[in-house]
């Protein structure tokens, strides 16, 4: 090899991922560059001194304080086994979701009750299938009866809509996304 | 079910608490730091979805809590604690006979200490490899970043131990050509 190897490359190879054909070329620009070398020799007394570092001990004073508020709060909270939230907030949002999708419900029923029944026609004569320039009675129930499929077709869309919406919301709160730390990475 | 919460803290908190050693330098902040990040699992609890390790997933939250802390601490958190101030006072001298044990010891305090002055994109990827044993993937998800960030900023990291280390005093220890 004339090159000198990748940095993914030599780290691969001192973490032992390397395949063991990439292993075989590795080795062999190995034995022919001493700089390349040199520096596995030198990263892999580094990593050999890290992977024998103990990780700190959390200070045991700490573990009541932080047991006794966690309790605390862990008791309204849901398992991570079951995925059922616990009762009183399980009411909470319950409710908050029935009222949430009865009121977008009944606002669509309204409105289909109010284009089919002809309010619409009478109080925007504009929007009117005579004035929208189709006088056939036959094409103007069709186009009645294509409105009421779609206000149907979104009637049932209603659920995942709001089901969205409360996600959204939720997420726009103290939510704690993880993996967004890219602030670390930045520059 | 109600939440485990003590099984949760005991499972998990020396992970926690190593990134947060890892991240920030405000020792007298460590405490509240630890309580913020389980307080956060807690919360974000009904929204796990499996697709991690739960670990994978707490670490997560560990390290974007550290990364909020940071954040709102700006430039006061690079101010030296008194704690890292002691930390850096030399040893008096030693008996030679328990001067071998210590100048070990020391090497491995010195090396903690080079980890501990790395900026986090450096020291979270090789405190995880490493010490914790994650793979790389489970760094990127940790971290929120790509696969090759992970394995860039990993052997970046190394290289930045290995400079501070050749820099040092105890070079020789760790493989340094005199």
């Amino acid at each position: 090899m004339d090159t000198c190897l990748d940095d993914a490359l030599k780290l691969d190879y001192l973490n032992g991922l390397l395949s063991e054909e990439d292993r075989a070329r590795f080795e062999e620009h190995l034995a022919a560059c001493p700089r390349c070398r040199r520096e596995i020799v030198e990263l892999r007394n580094t990593v050999t001194a890290v992977a024998g570092l103990k990780p700190p001990s959390v200070p045991a004073a700490w573990m009541a304080a932080a047991k006794d508020r966690l309790r605390a709060k862990g008791s309204s909270l849901v398992s991570p086994v079951t995925g059922k939230p616990a009762p009183a907030r399980r009411r909470a949002n319950v409710f908050q979701y029935g009222v949430v999708t009865a009121g977008v419900t009944a606002a669509l029923v309204l409105l289909i009750w109010l284009v089919m029944g002809g309010t619409v026609q009478r109080w925007f004569p504009g929007l009117s299938t005579a004035a929208l320039g189709i006088s056939d009675p036959g094409a103007a129930r069709m186009i009645d009866l294509v409105a009421l499929v779609l206000a149907l077709h979104a009637l049932i869309l209603v659920p995942s809509i709001i089901d969205n919406i409360y996600q959204l919301v939720r997420q726009g709160g103290r939510r704690i996304r993880p993996g967004s730390s890219a602030g670390f990475f930045a520059g | 079910m109600p939440v485990d919460t003590d099984r949760l803290i005991e499972d998990h908190k020396d992970l926690v608490y190593h990134l947060i050693h890892r991240t920030v330098r405000d020792r007298t902040a460590y405490e509240e730091i630890f309580q913020e990040v389980f307080l956060n699992v807690l919360e974000s609890l009904p929204r796990f979805e499996g697709r991690s390790k739960l670990s994978t997933w707490i670490a997560s939250i560990a390290v974007h809590t550290c990364y909020k802390f940071i954040h709102k601490a700006g430039r006061q958190e690079r101010v030296e604690s008194f704690g890292d101030w002691l930390e850096r006072r030399s040893d008096p001298a030693v008996p030679s006979d328990l001067q071998d044990n210590l100048e070990r010891n020391d090497v491995k305090r010195r090396l903690e200490r080079y980890l501990g002055e790395l900026a986090p994109k450096y020291a979270l990827p090789v405190t995880l490899f490493y010490l914790e044993g994650m793979s790389y993937k489970e760094i990127a998800e940790v971290l929120g970043v790509p696969l090759g960030t992970v394995k860039s900023c990993l052997f970046r990291g190394l290289k930045e131990l290995r400079k501070r280390i050749d820099g040092g005093e105890d070079g020789y220890l760790l493989g340094r050509r005199p």
